[in-house]
């Protein structure tokens, strides 16, 4: 028996080292590939680097030379254009790019979405969507597996640059429940009348989305949404709430001071923290009675706001100086004190 | 049969079960991490690093580093937190009452100031004698206070922050630049779910660096550090990636770890006194989601790479891993309720066994495994078999997967591995249970009875520096 369970494990062991020696022999070579990869694509880039930069920045000065020939040529190519489609904001530049791809890449990455390794696939889609490669959106929808959230997305994200129509219908139908932050990243390519339609369908829409859609509205800054985003602070859901006070106080803007004063006696802090960072937008004559209750707010980071916020206006240092001899709040004391230091030093 | 006969079939038998089950295990979370690389090898990591580098998509981070006469390194580590690219960030050093030019080297180097600071005390810590605020670096502070450990530190640090997750990172190590935007992936794209991130803590004895950057890949001359570096490589790519995937994960290194501020501040923040407090942190956080019955995660990542320095002597190494396996036993032992408890679900019905019987008490049997080995030997006969067997077993536990974790981290990391350090570390692991293997078992049962007999031991490791820099001024 002991004979026998010897002997199975030597062999275990023999079959195991031979498996890692293989494996060691094939990484070697795997690794030599690389390097040589690795030369060719300096190579490609050395040899084209004037001509790319006359192809971008001079008009009719294509040289064949820049087309690739093989793989790592292609692999060359998309670095320089992700350097500079990353690195430089000039519409001439990229749409020269997307005009290269279309025509001398597009081959390569519809070969690409029809491998069986799930990484070459996903990175062909990566690349579609940089190079705006509009003509292979069809065979990226046929090419993903729809129960793979990864995929669904990365398609959704190529709709929401290239075919926005379709990206709204899509997005309504699709039952995955992306985070905030893949939100977000597909709202960021929509244009602002794009996400005004979308708000309009907002209880068709998962919560991360709403909440991200109020995010990004907010962020592109437009005034002609600051109505519909004031519709929104009567909503019954805290967090759409919380969402819209934050976006309206990054916008800056403040229509009727009275719309936020109900959130100085609401009872969930976080509106009361952001109705206090909202009342920077506004003088201090209007906002000193309903920021010196913040002031002596129950939670900590509401006080604290409230003490930045009023030292922010002119006549906020003064003021505090006096709220600081008139009160007996040891916190409220103690916050205001802290600001009053920090402008001394920034002074 | 004599006592003797029954004594040694017994420990026999048991031992080799023992081996057995550890090497299916093993065996298990290899497979199970080969799965989850195989799936994302080659995919394009740039392209999610480009859409969460914008503060927009990402949630802000205050990076804590406790540091404790970190001299040598604090300089260069601070460095590298400046030059990470994540959006929005601010750095808290914690200087823990060092008895050396910790605090005087960051005044100087990055011009802090005095400032006051209202602290809102969220988690109990010691005072805080003075803050101070780089004039260079508007995010970067320093915390001076009165010595009280590692805990005590952090939870200044988690007092003083003013972002909704905190980074904890040692002031030795140094950060890759992407690390933190890597670290924080899971937890931006899960909305919460994932509480805490760990990263990859590799060594970095031996590379060339500079001003936190790292300049050049390469492995130490050193055969204990290089013993390390392929056990860390065991340690998280197959354990933790297996346990992290079932949520199962009880260790996320201290030295590079995400947290949500609420969630630990919930949770009573580090415990003070533990040995490892790192460790002592994810339990709690455990026990507490449990208790609150919500669906949170803890999770490995394994791509965001944290530089750690390695002991080089056996004296240091000593130390260390009786401290860690102290440690390690100190948080099980605590928490002992959670064991084989199915309220605790996956961590108290397989967790908490594995930590306890193949971490926890596995020195002994392995160390037994040795000295049965000896004693068959000179008994001969039937027990010869049995020890060439055992050595079988250890040959599969020791070599085989020392090889395999090695041959993996080379193939997960294609483009920068070199082969002659590939080579080296194979034929290294072929000597591993001859040596490292048998030594490290006895430190980790002398940390076993350190913990039985409650003997503490506040272990210091001496710092040679791992940039080229330091390694001059020495």
């Amino acid at each position: 028996m002991i004979e026998l369970s010897i002997q199975l494990i030597l062999y275990i062991i023999a079959i195991l080292l031979g498996f890692c020696g293989i494996a060691m022999i094939y990484l070697i070579y795997q690794r030599r590939y690389e390097e040589r990869k690795k030369r060719e694509m300096e190579e490609y880039i050395q040899i084209t680097k004037v001509l790319w930069q006359e192809y971008f920045l001079e008009d009719d000065r294509f040289n064949v030379t820049l087309i690739p020939k093989n793989k790592h040529q292609i692999l060359a190519v998309e670095h320089i254009f992700l350097s500079n489609l990353r690195n430089i904001s000039n519409p001439s530049i990229q749409q020269k790019i997307y005009t290269f791809a279309q025509m001398y890449l597009k081959e390569y990455y519809q070969n690409e979405l029809k491998s069986r390794n799930w990484s070459r696939k996903m990175n062909a889609m990566y690349r579609i969507a940089d190079f705006h490669i509009k003509e292979l959106i069809g065979i990226c929808e046929v090419s993903i597996n729809h129960k793979h959230s990864i995929e669904v997305f990365q398609v959704l994200k190529i709709y929401s640059i290239l075919e926005k129509e379709k990206f709204i219908q899509e997005l309504l139908l699709c039952n995955f429940s992306f985070s905030e932050s893949e939100n977000k990243k597909l709202f960021s390519y929509l244009e602002v009348e794009m996400l005004q339609r979308l708000l309009g369908k907002m209880e068709k829409l998962q919560p991360a989305a709403q909440y991200a859609l109020i995010d990004t509205i907010a962020a592109k800054g437009s005034m002609d949404v600051i109505e519909k985003l004031e519709e929104l602070l009567v909503s019954e859901d805290i967090e759409i709430r919380i969402r819209t006070l934050r976006g309206l106080e990054r916008m800056g803007v403040i229509r009727d001071i009275e719309t936020y004063i109900p959130f100085v006696n609401s009872s969930i802090w976080e509106e009361r923290l952001m109705v206090a960072k909202i009342f920077k937008h506004a003088p201090l004559t209007y906002t000193a009675e309903h920021l010196e209750k913040l002031l002596q707010d129950s939670n900590w980071w509401v006080r604290s706001q409230a003490a930045s916020t009023i030292i922010e206006d002119p006549r906020g240092y003064q003021r505090l100086k006096e709220f600081i001899a008139t009160t007996n709040d040891q916190y409220a004391i103690d916050m205001a004190n802290e600001v009053l230091e920090k402008r001394k030093r920034a002074v | 049969m004599n006592i003797l006969d029954y004594l040694m079939w017994f420990f026999g038998g048991l031992i080799i079960i023992y081996m057995l089950l550890v090497i299916v295990t093993y065996g298990l979370m290899f497979f199970f991490a080969l799965l989850k690389l195989r799936k994302e090898y080659r995919l394009d990591q740039t392209e999610m690093d480009d859409t969460y580098i914008d503060a927009f998509y990402s949630k802000p981070v205050s990076v804590i580093i406790p540091a404790y006469n970190e001299e040598v390194g604090i300089v260069d580590s601070i460095h590298s937190l400046l030059s990470l690219h994540y959006p929005e960030f601010e750095i808290i050093i914690i200087n823990d009452g060092s008895t050396d030019r910790t605090q005087e080297m960051v005044i100087e180097h990055f011009q802090m100031k005095k400032i006051e600071k209202v602290i809102k005390m969220e988690v109990p810590a010691s005072p805080i004698i003075q803050i101070y605020q780089s004039q260079i670096h508007p995010n970067c502070y320093l915390v001076e206070k009165e010595n009280g450990g590692k805990a005590d530190s952090l939870n200044v640090g988690i007092n003083v922050a003013r972002y909704p997750y905190f980074c904890s990172v040692d002031g030795d190590s140094i950060l890759e630049s992407t690390s933190l935007l890597r670290l924080m992936k899971p937890i931006a794209l899960s909305d919460g779910e994932v509480i805490a991130a760990g990263g990859n803590v590799q060594i970095a004895n031996g590379m060339n660096m500079q001003l936190g950057s790292i300049l050049e890949t390469n492995l130490s001359k050193n055969y204990l550090v290089t013993m390390q570096i392929i056990e860390y490589f065991r340690a998280f790519l197959i354990g933790r990636i297996t346990l992290s995937k079932f949520n199962l994960v009880l260790i996320i290194s201290g030295a590079f770890s995400v947290f949500s501020k609420k969630w630990v501040v919930e949770a009573g923040g580090y415990t003070k006194n533990m040995i490892g407090e790192d460790m002592e942190l994810v339990v709690k956080l455990h026990r507490y989601i449990r208790k609150k019955k919500e669906k949170k995660r803890i999770e490995f990542v394994e791509n965001p790479v944290c530089w750690t320095e390695a002991p080089e002597t056996m004296a240091v190494l000593r130390r260390q891993r009786r401290r860690w396996h102290q440690g390690l036993l100190e948080s099980l032992w605590n928490h002992k309720t959670m064991t084989f408890n199915p309220k605790y679900g996956g961590i108290g019905l397989l967790s908490f066994p594995y930590f306890w019987l193949i971490e926890g008490l596995g020195p002994i049997i392995e160390l037994g495994g040795y000295i049965y080995i000896v004693f068959a030997f000179f008994l001969g006969d039937i027990y010869y078999e049995i020890a060439i067997l055992l050595l079988l077993a250890f040959v599969i536990y020791g070599v085989v997967f020392s090889i395999m974790a090695v041959l993996f981290e080379a193939w997960s990391k294609n483009k920068t591995f070199k082969v002659a350090d590939l080579i080296r570390m194979v034929l290294l692991s072929f000597t591993e249970i001859f040596w490292y293997r048998p030594i490290t078992l006895i430190w980790r049962c002398e940390g076993l009875l350190n913990f039985l007999v409650r003997r503490r031991e506040w272990g210091k490791m001496d710092r040679k520096g791992i940039s080229s820099k330091e390694q001059e001024s020495i």
